[in-house]
């Protein structure tokens, strides 16, 4: 290939990137203004760089464009052939209309094809102005920057989605600008050969530019770290609170999100008190249960539910028993958000209220709403009395999964799971449970599960699942960051994957103490409090509660009642990370696996050793510090057999100068900037008594300011150059 | 490559009668070969007549000279007709200027309409007389003297004047056993008599061609263009070099580096050159003068402060 087919094929390469990041402009400009014919105006463009990347002469390139646009405008507005005088008349009609309406200041006069036109001038201009910066300025960084900035903008604030766009753009634009660089680098210094260059330059290019785009495609990306502004916007003009895991949708006036379909995304701290408990001791305050999984988030399966009314101050049939041995409790709530239904504490048994309401029972969820002459109303304050339920270790120890075999097909609504669920998730759990023999035991693993492994709690990296991204899964093995709903769904999804049924729970966690009345405290509970955490069934046991998130806490009264040490219940069971035989779905999400393995492994090691590394770390920057105080003594060891394995060329000679004249100037001897290399020269050689300097400087200048490379004597000059290094060792 | 020692071998016959000024010797045979004009400025009796008259005769040139005066015309300089009364017809009489090596003696003490004669003579290597376009013979080198002493009844030069001469030399008083030496040779014979041409005419039309072929790498006309611009940015400067100064380095540099034996330039020859072909281009703020600063030292500090490229740079 010769050197200027080598050019013509850079720029070629060029044009055709700018040609891309046009469209990447065009594309949201024509789909949030509902025009239509994407393609004509792209074929605009491509011509357009046509004709500039070939130098087409303008007297001959103008008309060409201007014929393009008309024929454009005349077979999209009319039915008329473009060769038909018609075609003239339809534009001569239009011209006088939009003329006479831009006279008149009419701008919604203004046809579509006039408006077409403008467009096409504008786009025109467009193209001007970049050829410009190509062949002149030979920088396109300005319109690179604005590319990016629009397609954020828009992607930002617009219902534009321009996830693919800025891919491309940053891709395509990093190419173009490394090209555009490459060129101007040959056109100014008329590099000879410039082959071997441009092939580096180019090939380097790309390959940095791939590697990072495959490297940010396979590795895990945090969720938003604040929500997408539209969504939000459009949602705070008509809510005013926001409730932990009530996701992005489904805030209600009356203050409690019903919708968890779609789950995930940061959200904002609200401490609006929600709600007074005064209470003995903490609790967690239930409000409903779900049951189906949709791999999005959550819902109730059972419409039609069956519904229980009672009286107030009647004992009220959940189906959690209270404690038989535990004492009557009672919990004041005093109301401050206006809640149709009631909060529960574990083992309710009956609710007063001074205020007229009859109380529903829905057996499906658990929830208890209120109700007064059939329409539902929020309470203001009521007395809630319950024995908190206890739980025989025993019993629990002894749990079977045999057992499960007898449920009954109403237990199938806790067993559901959706089909897409990556088959990794019931690996996972398989295999940390496969261990335990109790039910109890392997649900205790699974809730613990979260504590190490890499898991931690935060509100605001928590990734949303998009397309066909499984919420459960994308936290478990790609984000592991989230809270309260990404750690109680994940575990209810493992617990029905090893076939314990078991539920989501929403409500509220203790709250803080706010102040006491009468020596009992008074729990404030806030929007802040809302969380979620989950509910097992053990055959003969019923529903036990569990707190999988990390952070939390909910103390259950368990009973102690084996001839084990309590030691032994307490032994963390070691957890089998996930085994390497795991079938993997795909192979995208088998690569990405690899690499959260590989950095969740890697930062173990890291977290277990901090002082070593911190310490190491200071090592190494005195050593370094030291070793460059005294790099004297042993910079010319390096510097030598380095250069020494390089060719013998014009090349590895120039390096050997500079270094040496970076050398020199460590050494405290260097070279002003008004002087001559020669003069220099002169002086260093004065210095060492020899002169080594001149010969490398006299044939330094002969090469360099000559351009005369030939007949160097590399082996002598070699010679001079270690002399003078080793000298400066010395 | 013999052009160097052609080169020295004008310059050692010049050395023959001019003792102890080889520097300006060489100066104005690079000047010569540079194909431009050289001013020297200097107080009478210095050798000025001498050197030039040793030059010419080196190179087997004839060598005129004018001594400039008050009353000199311009037809004194460029030549005038004269009605030939036997042939019926205009007789063109050239004048001094129609001269391969012409001394212009004390220059400012003529009129400017007979400074600008001889200056567009030099500029344009051509005369007209009565509508007749004739050219000057090649080579032509002028060498014009100035008398910085007298001022009464002078007319300095202008600064667009001064730009056309390619550099201005001082040659100064020789240093006593120098002169005695000059007295020494005196003494008995006149040297300049029994000076030889050492090379032709045509061989120096081809010396000055030659120069034109040493390499200027595109650092170097980047490192003259940066001095010639810090030289229209300086705050002590009222006006500063123009392009045709920067040429003027350019083409004196490649003469330089001829005379050295070498076919590129240098930063080393931008540098030694570059007072005597800036200094004249130069003027002065009237600060500068308070503050005692000469051109000289203005210029020698800008070129201590430019950078001498010493690497290809990537970015320009």
């Amino acid at each position: 290939m010769s050197e200027k087919t080598r050019l013509s094929f850079l720029s070629l390469m060029i044009y055709l990137f700018v040609f891309i990041l046009m469209v990447e402009w065009l594309k949201p400009v024509i789909e949030l203004t509902d025009t239509d014919h994407l393609n004509l105006f792209c074929l605009f463009l491509a011509l357009s760089f046509l004709f500039y990347l070939v130098k087409l002469n303008w007297k001959i390139a103008i008309p060409l464009k201007i014929l393009f646009i008309w024929w454009i405008l005349v077979s999209i507005y009319t039915e008329v052939s473009f060769f038909s005088r018609d075609s003239f008349s339809f534009l001569f009609d239009t011209t006088i209309v939009n003329i006479k309406a831009l006279i008149a200041q009419e701008w919604l006069a203004v046809t579509d094809s006039f408006r077409t036109l403008l467009f096409f001038i504008l786009l025109w201009m467009t193209t001007y102005l970049l050829n410009y910066w190509i062949r002149v300025r030979q920088n396109l960084l300005l319109f690179f920057a604005l590319t990016v900035l629009f397609i954020a903008i828009l992607d930002t604030f617009s219902p534009y989605n321009g996830e693919r766009s800025i891919v491309i753009v940053l891709a395509v634009g990093f190419l173009l600008n490394g090209l555009l660089y490459a060129q101007k680098v040959i056109n100014e210094n008329k590099v000879q050969p410039f082959g071997k260059l441009l092939l580096t330059t180019v090939l380097s290019l790309f390959g940095l530019i791939a590697v990072s785009v495959g490297l940010a495609f396979v590795l895990p990306k945090a969720g938003p770290s604040w929500p997408d502004p539209v969504p939000f916007f459009t949602s705070s003009s008509t809510t005013h609170t926001g409730r932990e895991g009530s996701g992005v949708g489904g805030i209600r006036k009356v203050g409690y999100g019903e919708n968890d379909e779609h789950l995930g995304g940061a959200f904002f701290g609200d401490d609006t008190p929600v709600f007074y408990a005064t209470v003995p001791r903490e609790q967690y305050w239930k409000i409903e249960t779900k049951d189906t999984y949709t791999s999005k988030g959550w819902i109730q399966s059972d419409t039609e539910a069956q519904i229980s009314s009672y009286e107030k101050e009647n004992p009220i049939a959940l189906d959690i028993s209270p404690g038989q041995e535990e004492e009557l409790a009672v919990a004041n709530i005093l109301m401050r958000q206006e809640f149709p239904f009631v909060v529960q504490p574990y083992g309710l048994t009956s609710i007063n209220s001074l205020e007229q309401v009859t109380l529903s029972l829905n057996a499906t969820n658990q929830k208890i709403s209120t109700f007064r002459g059939g329409d539902t109303v929020p309470l203001g304050s009521y007395e809630v009395s319950f024995r908190e339920p206890t739980y025989s270790l025993q019993a629990l120890r002894e749990t079977t999964s045999e057992s499960l075999n007898g449920l009954t097909t109403e237990f199938n609504r806790y067993l559901q799971l959706p089909e897409t669920l990556p088959s990794r998730v019931r690996d996972l759990a398989t295999s940390i449970t496969e261990n335990e023999t109790s039910l109890y035991d392997k649900a205790k693993i699974i809730e613990r599960y979260f504590r190490r492994n890499g898991f931690s709690y935060n509100q605001t990296l928590a990734a949303v699942p998009t397309g066909d991204t499984d919420y459960v899964d994308q936290f478990l093995f790609e984000t592991k960051l989230g809270y309260c709903d990404n750690f109680s769904s994940s575990m209810v999804v493992m617990l029905r994957s090893i076939g314990i049924p078991s539920r989501w729970v929403k409500g509220f966690a203790a709250g803080e103490v706010d102040h006491k009345e009468n020596n009992v405290p008074v729990y404030e509970v806030t929007n802040n409090n809302a969380h979620s955490w989950v509910e097992a069934y053990f055959p003969e046991i019923g529903w036990m509660p569990f707190e999988p998130t990390i952070g939390f806490s909910n103390s259950i009264n368990i009973k102690y009642d084996l001839d084990i040490t309590a030691n032994d219940f307490d032994t963390p069971v070691p957890v089998q990370p996930p085994s390497s035989k795991d079938k993997p779905n795909t192979e995208k999400t088998e690569l990405s696996k690899g690499f959260t393995d590989v950095m969740k492994s890697g930062l173990e090691w890291i977290s277990n050793r901090k002082a070593a590394i911190i310490w190491s770390c200071v090592g190494l920057l005195l050593l370094s510090l030291t070793a460059y105080r005294y790099k004297r003594k042993w910079i010319s060891k390096v510097l030598i057999p380095l250069y020494r394995i390089r060719k013998n060329d014009w090349y590895t000679f120039e390096k050997m100068y500079h270094q040496l004249l970076k050398q020199l100037s460590f050494y405290g001897l260097g070279k002003e900037q008004g002087q001559t290399l020669m003069d220099y020269a002169q002086q260093i050689d004065a210095y060492f008594g020899d002169k080594n300097m001149r010969n490398l400087t006299s044939v330094y200048e002969k090469g360099f300011y000559g351009g005369n490379r030939e007949d160097i004597n590399y082996k002598k000059m070699r010679e001079s150059w270690e002399n003078l290094i080793n000298q400066l060792s010395g | 490559m013999t052009e160097h020692l052609q080169i020295q071998s004008i310059i050692s016959n010049i050395e023959k009668v001019m003792i102890g000024k080889k520097n300006i010797a060489e100066l104005a045979v690079i000047a010569l070969l540079a194909d431009g004009h050289v001013l020297l400025e200097d107080v009478p009796g210095v050798g000025k007549t001498m050197m030039v008259r040793a030059l010419a005769k080196s190179i087997g040139a004839d060598f005129k000279r004018i001594q400039f005066t008050p009353d000199l015309l311009p037809s004194d300089v460029v030549g005038v007709s004269i009605y030939n009364p036997k042939e019926m017809e205009f007789e063109f009489r050239p004048g001094p200027i129609l001269g391969n090596i012409v001394l212009a003696d004390e220059i400012n003490r003529t009129s400017p309409k007979t400074q600008s004669a001889l200056l567009e003579g030099m500029e344009e290597a051509s005369v007209t007389i009565d509508g007749v376009t004739m050219p000057i013979p090649k080579p032509f080198f002028v060498m014009a003297t100035q008398n910085p002493i007298e001022h009464e009844g002078t007319y300095p030069l202008p600064e667009a004047q001064l730009d056309r001469f390619i550099m201005k030399l001082k040659m100064g008083y020789p240093h006593p056993s120098e002169e005695i030496e000059v007295l020494n040779r005196l003494e008995k014979r006149m040297p300049i008599d029994e000076l030889h041409a050492v090379i032709s005419l045509e061989e120096l039309i081809n010396l000055q061609k030659k120069v034109k072929d040493v390499k200027v790498d595109s650092t170097m006309k980047g490192y003259i263009v940066e001095l010639a611009n810090r030289t229209r940015e300086d705050t002590y400067i009222y006006l500063g070099v123009s392009p045709r100064g920067s040429i003027a380095l350019m083409r004196a540099s490649q003469a330089y580096a001829m005379l050295h034996g070498r076919d590129y330039v240098t930063p080393d020859d931008i540098q030694y050159l570059a007072p005597f072909v800036f200094c004249h281009r130069i003027m002065l703020r009237p600060e500068a003068r308070y503050d005692g600063i000469s051109t000289e030292e203005v210029l020698s500090r800008i070129v201590k402060r430019t950078p001498v490229p010493i690497k290809r740079k990537i970015i320009q």
